[in-house]
């Protein structure tokens, strides 16, 4: 619902307080919505008399924003997005990435085995001897199979992402 | 320090005083204002991004102007249910400035409530509200931990709110 714009004779009065408690809502209501009146009646109350301000809520403000911690963390790029569909994007991203290593990890672990040092020849390499089974090669493969496409597509990704500006 | 802060800063000390003549005007009480004040900027800074730097004034007012619609409606909705084109009616209106007769009454006005307070609340508002000291001052001077002076403030300034609301000053 639009109320009209404010005149100069509703600033007039308004400042030399002659305005109706109920024009008053009005009046409010209006400003709330539109920067430009919103600006007029700044400009207007910035020429009459300001009312004493404590000096201390300057800094009591300055310590909730720009001096405040948490604030200061948000600062840090990493974190701050230009748009919610980047920080998604990131989202997404790092999910994937997660999912590959808890992948690679599993992998590393099913395969992996308690190697047989051949007597007399510490400093040798361990070596890996299992009987692999032609159900672990199959499973591996396909492991391998998805790993592969899930890094191509975080090599996709990753070049979205980092199209942040 | 990171240029959008610098620039908060400056709009901060350029419109702080405008921002809480509205709130004052709005809300009929200094202590009231104090806090629309202080939400207005947080408010402002937490969107920094989306501020209107062409129109910084009127952006402050509009923000302190729907900070204290809220705060009405708000303070309403405890008090008696009412219709939504009375919010103003149990606000006190603010006498129209004459001269510096807003500025030398408000400070006479809070000089004395501050010092009907118990201390310590009554030394720390004083130094807060009339001798014009930041809380790190007031803790720099009295060699208290700035957290507790900062306290000591917020617990002084519940008991003036309450206090000028009940007398309906300030």
């Amino acid at each position: 619902m639009l109320t009209p714009h404010i005149t100069e004779e509703q600033l007039r009065n308004y400042i030399s307080g002659n305005m109706a408690q109920k024009e008053q809502v009005n009046f409010y209501r209006h400003i709330a919505g539109c920067t430009c009146c919103a600006g007029k009646l700044a400009s207007a109350m910035q020429e009459e008399e300001i009312i004493y301000t404590p000096p201390g809520l300057r800094e009591d403000i300055l310590g909730q924003t720009v001096y405040n911690k948490r604030s200061i963390a948000r600062n840090i790029k990493l974190f701050s997005f230009k748009s919610k569909k980047k920080q998604n994007e990131f989202l997404m991203y790092t999910a994937k990435v997660s999912f590959a290593v808890s992948l690679a990890v599993l992998m590393i672990m099913t395969t992996a085995l308690p190697g047989s040092r051949t007597p007399g020849s510490s400093g040798r390499v361990i070596s890996f001897t299992k009987e692999i089974t032609e159900k672990d090669k199959r499973n591996n493969s396909k492991i391998l199979d998805l790993f592969r496409s899930t890094s191509d597509k975080i090599s996709d990704d990753v070049s979205r992402v980092l199209n942040l500006d | 320090m990171p240029d959008k802060d610098k620039k908060f800063i400056e709009m901060l000390n350029q419109y702080e005083k405008l921002a809480f003549s509205i709130c004052y005007k709005m809300t009929g009480n200094y202590f009231d204002a104090e806090d629309m004040v202080q939400e207005t900027f947080l408010s402002i800074y937490k969107s920094l991004e989306s501020f209107d730097w062409n129109n910084p004034g009127g952006f402050v007012t509009r923000i302190a102007v729907n900070k204290c619609l809220d705060f009405l409606k708000r303070a309403d909705r405890r008090a008696v249910p009412t219709e939504d084109n009375i919010l103003l009616e149990n606000v006190s209106p603010v006498p129209p400035p004459e001269e510096n007769f807003l500025q030398e009454e408000t400070k006479r006005g809070l000089l004395k409530a501050c010092s009907t307070l118990k201390p310590p609340y009554n030394e720390v508002a004083t130094d807060y509200y009339c001798k014009g000291m930041t809380a790190s001052q007031i803790a720099g001077r009295s060699g208290k931990k700035l957290k507790t002076i900062q306290t000591q403030i917020r617990r002084a300034k519940e008991m003036l709110r309450k206090k000028t609301r009940e007398e309906g000053i300030l």
